[in-house]
């Protein structure tokens, strides 16, 4: 690694709460989700951040369905979370299981950045899906952690003297009054 | 802050922060109106039957692309009832940039008091003081007849220092005042950590 490349992990260490994906990341990822959906003959997969963001999907979503999902999901599990903390009961790798007659869904933290929503057929046992989500979860927590050395932040033009001009006009350009 | 690399997108998350009935989900209803349809989300809204912010209000903006990204804004709002004070931090976490709705109301002094407090005992327990974090204050509601001044509204907030915008949401005055204004803050914040 330069040593330029080495003060752009750096940086990107430092930012507050954020997570960076970059593609070598997302393919491990889909490469989990589909081994999960082979296993399991699952209905959906979805991976997104704890802000609601999606990162993958099994299907298309058009857009504000998935921005919808990503965000019910993300409050789905942060409500759990909460609720376990004021009951003394959080720990990590938290699974919330909601039981249908066609359908279970499973919602599982995948470290503490991302979320894994996963819906199985009815049919399927509950306790052998539990395990292999559980395992997916853990390795996509650990892939997103994973160091990146393809990460070039300075090439995005995030240090143009005019970015914030930038933006603005930006925004003037979507604002119809 | 959050990179999709594969798609080049930057996500950067602004949270409507503010007591009960104070106009953050006016704001994002604003919004949601007069920004080009084909460069926003749908609306969501988790609501109670009393057409109360249940859990939180969600709208994604994308900017045309800037430089190497596509920049998304994902705005949220927070419940406004003292009820629901987990679910207000909840939302608030990771956000890049807070927009603080103040109710110019005599009668709501208060609660824009304890609001504000509360907001500043979450952000230190995610290890984010206030000064790392870009703020904006509304002062909304600015036509009520007996509405407070903005000299008396910083006063009684000790907000001295920060971006202040003067709004009445309902009819759209100092709404996207105030976005561009949390944009640009978040967006020099961006930068200045990157440049570390």
């Amino acid at each position: 690694m330069t040593e330029q490349q080495n003060e752009v992990t750096e940086s990107r260490k430092k930012l507050r709460n954020g997570i960076t994906v970059v593609s070598l990341q997302e393919d491990a990822i889909k490469k989990l989700a589909v081994e999960l959906q082979e296993k399991l003959q699952t209905v959906f997969i979805m991976v997104v951040d704890t802000a609601g963001q999606a990162i993958y999907a099994s299907e298309p979503l058009i857009e504000s369905k998935s921005n919808a999902l990503g965000s019910l999901l993300a409050g789905d599990l942060s409500a759990s979370q909460e609720l376990a903390r004021v009951t003394g009961q959080y720990d990590l790798s938290q699974l919330i299981i909601r039981e249908g007659i066609e359908s279970t869904l499973f919602i599982s933290e995948a470290g503490k950045d991302l979320l894994l929503l996963t819906i199985v057929p009815g049919q399927v046992p509950i306790g052998w899906a539990r395990i292999l989500i559980k395992e997916t979860a853990r390795q996509i927590g650990e892939i997103i952690h994973t160091p990146v050395s393809e990460l070039d932040l300075l090439s995005l033009g995030l240090d143009d003297e005019k970015l914030t001009d930038i933006y603005e006009e930006s925004l003037n350009n979507i604002w119809n009054g | 802050m959050h990179i999709n690399w594969q798609q080049k997108e930057l996500h950067l998350k602004v949270v409507y922060y503010g007591p009960a009935l104070s106009g953050k989900t006016t704001n994002l209803e604003q919004i949601y109106s007069r920004v080009d349809p084909s460069h926003r989300s749908e609306m969501v809204s988790l609501k109670t039957h009393e057409d109360r912010t249940l859990y939180f209000d969600y709208l994604q903006l994308e900017l045309g692309k800037i430089s190497g990204l596509t920049p998304k804004i994902l705005l949220y709002t927070v419940p406004g009832q003292a009820y629901y004070e987990a679910s207000r931090k909840l939302v608030l976490r990771g956000a890049d940039g807070v927009v603080f709705v103040a109710d110019s109301h005599p009668d709501r002094v208060n609660a824009n008091i304890e609001a504000w407090q509360m907001m500043h005992t979450h952000l230190s327990s995610f290890e984010t003081p206030m000064t790392g974090i870009p703020i904006v204050v509304q002062f909304n509601k600015q036509d009520l007849p007996d509405a407070l001044s903005e000299t008396v509204l910083k006063a009684l907030l000790h907000v001295h220092g920060l971006p202040i915008y003067p709004a009445v949401a309902t009819r759209g005055e100092g709404v996207f005042d105030t976005l561009k204004a949390i944009t640009k803050s978040v967006v020099a914040q961006v930068q200045r950590v990157m440049a570390r």
